[in-house]
Formats: structure tokens, C-alpha cells, sequence
């Protein structure tokens, strides 16, 4: 995922202070320690959109190519995780891949 | 209904048969080591048709494992399952492998497995316990014959019910259930695996590292193995997981999914995105978008998709309004053009495009009224083509209005109309102006720094250089004090302010002021803490002494060197301080009566070596003068004691004084003692020829050369890049074999493409293209494409076809070729100097490059 604003879950009208509290909501749920790559995004994201000046170069000057897991998550975010049905269980025992 | 004859496929060849029975075997057995078991199977046969041994059985029975497993692993089932049929068929001695009731089993045919368990004799007990887990994970995905089939006791049968309502706690989120279950379950269980799994989804999502763990206690053959990598996919990383689904079977998938937490939406989306493909066409991303506008939101699309027409562009500006969207704006295809040109890379392009995009929102500005979020994107808008080039960084200003540097400062002045908040934008351009001594231009932007951040320790410190470069002694101090007022343990302006009372000092000793030089002094020593500005203080002092009375000055100078050691080093502080005041080291050392300088040995020569060095960090140079006396002084210092980190570092010194000649005798020296060493070889060669590499020796390329692969191949990555920097100096393509060196030829016929072949060769890659393939440089590569637009590709291609011919020439005769000219700028205008836009006519490139041949 590369979009900033999803990575840090706001809208693209979000004031510095949405996105300072939605970055520290982020390093709270993702700590270094934990998943230090998730981190490392969080902590980019914020320093791409921090200030207002920050957000309108992003708007103006990012040419990053537009991933699959932006549309993903643009269009049907990741909800909480479910457990498989039993179905899926037998299934995998089975040998059905 | 006639049948279709097909012709079979042909088999391997087998052995031939005039073979003897051991060159069968020797194949054969050749065959089975290197995995080729169709051959191998083959030759066994064949030996056991005449004879049947034990070990030719046990080789065969090797062989139709193996392809089994071919086959298995290609998906084969039913072909492997018939190659181990045939392996059991083989009789008595052949080990019973699980593998093949795994397969049985794979393939729902559960009763022949069982049936085999049932056998003791058959299936040896290691194997069966082999089995078992098999069986198990067979019962838990519903086959509920087997516990009918198997003793009461057997584990597969007694542990089964707790293996099954672990799952069923599992699946309804029961945790104190699914504890309980796992513990009736003992290690030795053959649903041990199982329950490894469980216990790993249990601590899913909040600790996947545990989870991981504990699924790799699982066993990669393991009968749960399916499983296992259906979990273990769920815990990598979105981007390895997104490339991990495309290869995964579709319950696999749906299983990751769901622990990841995945709705149905996003999996559906996902498979209509995975089958665009890794690399889809932006055309049909941008469609795929717009199909899902309502979940995608059209004004993200709208932002997201523009970046998609940068690679159709101009073209893909017409996308959008084929798929029915609101069709690309004036701006929109402005800000796209821009970015294809910050692709492109060409800094006067960047410079235009963004000037356009600018120029159109100012325009829009006047009609619609002011706006402040307009107003700060016309500012970036303008600051982009230095963000992006960082051309006014280390670029001094040039004397023509018209050239990059310039235009690009005028964009970031205009900028600060726009957004006046960037005290970068300040600072930039304050610095680019001292760097041309433009100091009204420095003062008028100072000015308006220090009105907005007048504590900013930034502007502060420009505020000290620029009255430091006007002289404004008194003024750099005042403001050096400010600076520790605001950051009392900033020991760099401690060091700038010293310097600030030291040069004010040297202006009044040269004013004939010795009382106030007297007073700056005083002044800096209660400033002054290293070692070196309370050297240069009292060498300073002593010096005024000597101005003031020179029968007690010289003493005391003397004495004063002493102290610095006596040495060089000493004579070089000495020498410093005096150079400081314009006074010529040989006088000086003279009129104090000292000896000429030499090193005194190993300890003088690094206290040599290191006072060179803070003198150039400080900005200092040496000058020729100290230059001639330095040489003669280095010439006989004790080289062959320092050690090869010290020699290195004492060649670098040398290269920044430009003691050519001394670094080459040390770069010469060092290489008797550490051979073909990259680095050395490097400051020989650049020693060798400091002013350019004419009339350099094929054996000193050679052995450049050399050294070249030699760093390559040590790793020494910065020594291989200068030398690399040094050989594609050398020649107009760089390093390598010449892009289109001329054929061999006779003495009689001369080198003469075709230029209709080159034409065709623009014509069928594009011009751009073909002068890529061709590896003409840049700016060669500028001027051919001028040429092209303004007098037809033909005309371009004799161009290029003279230029070639003049490079046969010079393998000819000898001569020099053509030396390269920087990169990053336009040809020169026809007054010579800077380059500029414009106008490509009546250009005469050789002023700036006396050296370069004029091609065009």
C-alpha cells in the first residue's frame, strides 16, 4: 500500500491534527517492536502528509504508480479477521488446495 | 463414429540393446543420480528382464518413487499413484513408502489405505505410525469410516474426538473449549500436528510472530501441511501477500483470507485485479477503476488515475473521456505534462512544464480571486525544478539571464510572492547568491529572512558568512554572539567567531593597526577552545610582535614554532598564519632565521598531514607558493612509515592541496610495498595527469584498468566508482567497447555507414530510441535531435556518420579524441560562456571547450 491516507486511515480532507491523532493511533497499534515494517509505513505516511504544505506536495508531486492493495483497501478495507469455516478446514485436510 | 489414430509420443530411447548388462547398468544408474527416472526405469527393466537381482529391484523401485513423485508434483495424481503401484508390485525387500497411501488418499480412496494398515505384515510398525497421521487428518475432514475401520485403541480412533471438538471450538471462538481439548490431546498423538495448528490460529492476529513459531513446528511433509501453509500465507506482509495469492489454490486463499480478514468484496476485487495480470496496461487499470467509482470514490480516482496518463502520454490525456468520466482539465494535463518531464529528466523541460502549470493556476487566480491554498500551489509549483534537479545548490550564478541556474532563481524568487513562509526558499537562494559574491541580492533577501525568523539560528548563520564575505568584521561577531546567545554550546560558531576577530585582526594589521589587531585578538582567545585557533592566535600575535620590533619578534617566533613542535608541522602553522597576512613562507622563515622545512619523521608527517587537513576543512587553500616549499619538504619525508590506511589518507590530502607531485611519489611508493592496490593506482594515474588526461599511456590505462577489476572484485566500491569516473572521462561512450566502433577495414576503404541505413534505424526505433541503442551521449543526443527537427533525420544521421568517421580518424592517427563536454547543460550562445534556451542557431560550442572538436 502506498496511499498515505489509507495507510494512516483518514480522508483526504483530514486537518494536521486528524493526522497527527490518526499517526498516533497507528504507532500504537503497530509498535516498532511488533511489526517494525508496518511502523516504518505509518511513520512514512505521516511525515508525507503532516502539514498542509506537506499534503498539497504530495497532491502535486507524487507520481507513484497506484497499487492493487490501494484499490483493495480504497474499495473494501480489511475488516477483523475471521476464523475459516470447518469447510475450509476439511477441504485443506483433504489435500484440496 | 471413426476413431482418431494418434500417433504415440515417443518414449525415451532405451539402453540400446547391443549394451553389456554392466554399461545398462552404469547408465542406469547415471540416470537415477541426475533425476532423469523415465531412463532410469528403463534400464532397470531391461536389466531385470535378464536377471533378477535384488539390488537392480531396490534401484528400480527407486526410480518409480522418484518419478512418482515427478508426477505428484506436477499434479499427476493418477500417474504417480500407477508408478507406485508398480513399485509395490516389485515384491518382497521394497520398503512400503506413506507417500503413496497419501496419495490414495488424496485421491478419496481411503479403503485400499486401510486395507494396507490392516496388513502388519505389509506395512512395517515404523511405517504405520508413518500412516497414522494421515488417517487422522483423513478423519477430520470428514471420513468418518476410518475410526469405524481401525482398533478402539488405536491413537488415530482415540484421540479423534478431541481433535474434532478442538475444531469446533475453534470455529465458534470458545478459547477455554478449544484449551481444554488441546490438553486431552497427548504429544505423542498423531494429530500432534494438528493440534501445533490450532494452538498457532489461536493466536492469531495479535501475535503472528508466536503463531509463526508455533506453525513451524509443523513438518513441511506433514500430513497438515495444506494447512499449514494456508496459515502461514495469512501472516506475511500485504505487498508478499498479494504476490503469494497468485500462485495459491483458491481454498488456500479463501483460508488466508478469512484470517486476514478479508470480505467477500475485496476477494472478488482482488481476482478481477489479479487477472490484469503483475504489469497491467494503465489504460485498463484506469477502466477497472472507473468500473468501481462508486466503491473507489471518483474524486480518489480522479487524483489516483491521473498518475496512470503519464504513460500514454499526450495520448491517455483522451482516457478518461472514453470511459465515460469527466475528461482531463487544462490543469490536469498541465500537471501531467510536468510530471512526464520530470520523467524525461531534462531540467529545462522540468523548468518549462512547471513554469506552464504555474503560469496557468496564476492565470486562473486573477479570474476566480485569491485563494491561499492556490497561492501555496503556485509556490511549489515554482520551487519544483530545483526541488527536483537541486540545481542551485552547488551552481554559482551565471553572468547570462538566460541560463538554467538563473531561470530557476528567478522561479524561486517569484515563489516567495506566492508563499513568502519557506525560509528554505530563503536560505537557497541566499547561499546561491553569496556563491556568485552578488551581495546586494544576498542583503535584499537577508533582509527579509531576519524581518520573518530573526531568531532562526539558520538565516542567523547566513547573516555571519555574508558579512564575513563583505568584511563586515565587526558585524559577523555581533552576530556570532547572538548565535551563542541563543545556543551557547554551538561550537561551530565559536569557531566561525573566532575566525570572524582573526580576519578582523589581519584587516587592521594590514591597515597598519597593530593595536587594534591587538584588541580583536584578545577578543578571540576568550572565544577560542581547540587547539588549532589557539595556535593560529599566538602565531598571529607573535606575528605583530615581529611587525612591531623584529629583534625580539623573531625570537619569540621561533620559540613559538618550537613549540608547535618544531618540526613541518610547526613550520607549516607558521607558514598558515603568515600566508593569513600575505606574507611569503621563504621571507618569513628567513627573517626569523629558520631552516628550510622538512619532515623530522613518522609523528612530524601525520602532524604535517593533519594540520593540512583542518586548514582545507576550514576552508583554506594552499597557495603556490607554500605549494613549491611543501613539495620539496614532502619529497623526503619517511612515506614507508605510515601504514596503508595512513598512505591513503595521506594521498587524499595531497589531491585536495594539489601536491600532484608528491602524491604520485607516495601513490608510487605505496605500490611497491602493497601491489596493483586499486587505490593507489587511482592517485598515480590522477597525480600523473593533473590537468586533464592528454597524452596519458595505454599502460597507464591498462593498469587503471586492472585495478579497476581488482576493486570491483575486493568490493572496494568507492575506489571502482572513482575509477570509473576517471575511464568514461577518458572516452565520449564511457567505459567498454565503443556502442558503434567502426568494422576492421582495409588500409584502402574507409569507414562509411550508410546514412540511409541510419535513417531507417530512426525511423523504425524513433529517433530517441535509436540514439539510446546507439549510446551517443546526452548532450550529443540533444543536439542530433535539434538537428533532426530542424533539417530532417538525414541530416542528423550524416551528422552522426562525420562524427564517426572523425573517431576513425583519431584510431588512424592517433590523435585525440574528442574530449566530453558536461553533461547538464545547453549549448553556449554564440558569445561563448554559459549555455542557454533557445536558440540552437549560430552556436559555437568550442568556446567553453577549447579542446572539443566542432562536430556540428
Amino acid at each position: 500500500m502506498s496511499d498515505p491516507y489509507l495507510i494512516l486511515g483518514v480522508g483526504e480532507d483530514a486537518d494536521d491534527a486528524a493526522i497527527e491523532t490518526a499517526y498516533l493511533e497507528g504507532i500504537k497499534r503497530c509498535p516498532p517492536e511488533r511489526d517494525a515494517r508496518r511502523f516504518e509505513a505509518v511513520r512514512t505516511a505521516y511525515e508525507t502528509l503532516r502539514t498542509h504544505r506537506d499534503r498539497l506536495a504530495y497532491e502535486l508531486f507524487d507520481t507513484s504508480p497506484t497499487e492493487p492493495a490501494d484499490v483493495l483497501d480504497r474499495a473494501a478495507p480489511i475488516g477483523a479477521s475471521r476464523r475459516p469455516e470447518p469447510a475450509l478446514f476439511a477441504a485443506l485436510l483433504r489435500g484440496d488446495a | 463414429m471413426s476413431k482418431k489414430l494418434r500417433r504415440r509420443a515417443p518414449r525415451s530411447k532405451s539402453a540400446p540393446t547391443n549394451l553389456s548388462p554392466e554399461a545398462v547398468e552404469r547408465k542406469a544408474r547415471e540416470d537415477l543420480a541426475s533425476g532423469r527416472h523415465r531412463e532410469a526405469i528403463a534400464g532397470f527393466k531391461q536389466l531385470l528382464k535378464l536377471e533378477p537381482r535384488q539390488v537392480w529391484r531396490t534401484a528400480l523401485a527407486d526410480a518409480y518413487a522418484g518419478r512418482a513423485r515427478e508426477l505428484a508434483a506436477k499434479g499427476m495424481v493418477k500417474e504417480a499413484l500407477v508408478m507406485w503401484e508398480n513399485r509395490a508390485g516389485l515384491g518382497e525387500g521394497i520398503a512400503f513408502e506413506p507417500e503413496q497411501a497419501a496419495l490414495l488418499l488424496r485421491m478419496g480412496r481411503v479403503e485400499p489405505v486401510l486395507a494396507l494398515f490392516a496388513d502388519t505384515g505389509a506395512v512395517p510398525s515404523a511405517e504405520r505410525d508413518r500412516l497414522r497421521p494421515l488417517l487422522a487428518a483423513r478423519y477430520l475432514a470428514g471420513e468418518d469410516t476410518i475410526a469405524e475401520r481401525l482398533p478402539a485403541d488405536d491413537p488415530v480412533v482415540l484421540h479423534a474426538e478431541a481433535a474434532r471438538a478442538a475444531l469446533a471450538a475453534y470455529c465458534a471462538g470458545d478459547k477455554t473449549a478449544l484449551q481444554a481439548t488441546l490438553t486431552e490431546i497427548p504429544f505423542r498423538s498423531p494429530y500432534r500436528d494438528w493440534v501445533q495448528i490450532l494452538k498457532a490460529l489461536q493466536r492469531l492476529p495479535e501475535s503472528p510472530e508466536e503463531a509463526a513459531g508455533q506453525l513451524a513446528r509443523v513438518a513441511e511433509g506433514s500430513a497438515f501441511g495444506h494447512l499449514r501453509r494456508a496459515a502461514e500465507l495469512a501472516l506475511l506482509p500485504e505487498a508478499a501477500f498479494l504476490a503469494a495469492i497468485r500462485g495459491a489454490g483458491k481454498t488456500t486463499v479463501r483460508f488466508a483470507c478469512a484470517l486476514r480478514g478479508w470480505p467477500q468484496a475485496r476477494i472478488v476485487l482482488w481476482e478481477e485485479l489479479d487477472r490484469l495480470g503483475t504489469a497491467p496496461r494503465p489504460e485498463t487499470q484506469l477502466r477497472l477503476m472507473y468500473r468501481h467509482r462508486e466503491a473507489l470514490g471518483a474524486d480518489w480516482i480522479r487524483r489516483r488515475g491521473l498518475r496512470l496518463l503519464i504513460a500514454g502520454y499526450p495520448a491517455s490525456l483522451k482516457w478518461r473521456g472514453s470511459m465515460g468520466a469527466r475528461p482531463t482539465s487544462r490543469e490536469e494535463a498541465l500537471l501531467v505534462a510536468a510530471w512526464v518531464a520530470e520523467r524525461r529528466g531534462d531540467p529545462w523541460d522540468e523548468h518549462e512544464r512547471w513554469e506552464s502549470y504555474a503560469r496557468y493556476l496564476i492565470h486562473e487566480q486573477t479570474s476566480e480571486g485569491q485563494d491561499s491554498l492556490r497561492n501555496l500551489r503556485i509556490a511549489l509549483a515554482f520551487r519544483r525544478c530545483d526541488g527536483v534537479g537541486d540545481v542551485l545548490s552547488s551552481a554559482t550564478p551565471s553572468a547570462d539571464p538566460e541560463d538554467l541556474d538563473r531561470l530557476v532563481a528567478a522561479q524561486l524568487e517569484e515563489s516567495l510572492t506566492w508563499d513568502p513562509d519557506d525560509c528554505d526558499t530563503y536560505l537557497g537562494l541566499i547561499h546561491y547568491y553569496r556563491r556568485g559574491k552578488l551581495l546586494k541580492d544576498v542583503r535584499r533577501l537577508l533582509e527579509q529572512a531576519a524581518a520573518r525568523w530573526p531568531k532562526d539560528m539558520q538565516v542567523l548563520g547566513a547573516a555571519l558568512d555574508t558579512a564575513l564575505d563583505a568584511g563586515s568584521f565587526k558585524k559577523a561577531a555581533g552576530l556570532a554572539r547572538e548565535m551563542l546567545a541563543l545556543d551557547p554550546i554551538n561550537s561551530g560558531v565559536r569557531e566561525r567567531l573566532v575566525e570572524a576577530h582573526l580576519a578582523h585582526a589581519r584587516k587592521q594589521i594590514n591597515k597598519g593597526r597593530p593595536d587594534l589587531a591587538r584588541k580583536e585578538l584578545v577578543q578571540a582567545g576568550e572565544w577560542a577552545r581547540s587547539g588549532h585557533a589557539r595556535d593560529q592566535l599566538d602565531l598571529t600575535s607573535g606575528l605583530i610582535a615581529l611587525f612591531e620590533d623584529a629583534e625580539t619578534g623573531a625570537p619569540a617566533l621561533r620559540d613559538m614554532v618550537g613549540r608547535l613542535g618544531g618540526g613541518l608541522a610547526g613550520l607549516l602553522a607558521f607558514a598558515l598564519a603568515g600566508e593569513a597576512l600575505k606574507l611569503s613562507p621563504q621571507k618569513l622563515f628567513k627573517t626569523i632565521g629558520l631552516d628550510k622545512p622538512s619532515a623530522a619523521g613518522r609523528d612530524d608527517l601525520l602532524a604535517t598531514l593533519s594540520r593540512l587537513r583542518t586548514h582545507l576543512d576550514s576552508g583554506g587553500k594552499i597557495t603556490r607558493e607554500l605549494g613549491t616549499s611543501l613539495d620539496k619538504a614532502l619529497a623526503t619525508a619517511p612515506w614507508t612509515g605510515l601504514s596503508r590506511g595512513e598512505t591513503e589518507g595521506a594521498c587524499d590530502t595531497l589531491r585536495r592541496c594539489g601536491l600532484h607531485k608528491v602524491r604520485l611519489r607516495v601513490a608510487r611508493i605505496a605500490l611497491k610495498r602493497w601491489k596493483g592496490e586499486p587505490v593507489f593506482e587511482l592517485h598515480a594515474f590522477d597525480a600523473k595527469y593533473p590537468k586533464g588526461f592528454n597524452g596519458r599511456s595505454d599502460n597507464d590505462i591498462y593498469r587503471l584498468e586492472i585495478a579497476l577489476e581488482r576493486a570491483r572484485e575486493e568490493g572496494d566500491t568507492r575506489t571502482a566508482l572513482r575509477i570509473e569516473e576517471i575511464l568514461a572521462s577518458l572516452s565520449p561512450f564511457g567505459i567498454g567497447p565503443m556502442p558503434f566502433a567502426p568494422p576492421p577495414r582495409s588500409d584502402s576503404t574507409a569507414f562509411s555507414p550508410d546514412a540511409e541505413v541510419i535513417v531507417t534505424l530512426f525511423e523504425t526505433l524513433g529517433l530517441d530510441q535509436a540514439l539510446n541503442m546507439l549510446g551517443v551521449p546526452p548532450d550529443m543526443k540533444r543536439d542530433l535531435k535539434g538537428l533532426a527537427r530542424r533539417n530532417g533525420k538525414k541530416a542528423a544521421a550524416e551528422t552522426l556518420i562525420s562524427f564517426l568517421e572523425m573517431l576513425g580518424g583519431f584510431a588512424e592517427g592517433g590523435l585525440e579524441p574528442p574530449v566530453p563536454r558536461p553533461p547538464p547543460r545547453r549549448p553556449a550562445g554564440p558569445e561563448g560562456g554559459k549555455p542557454k534556451r533557445g536558440s540552437d542557431k549560430d552556436i559555437d560550442r568550442d568556446d567553453e571547450f577549447p579542446d572539443q572538436l566542432d562536430l556540428f
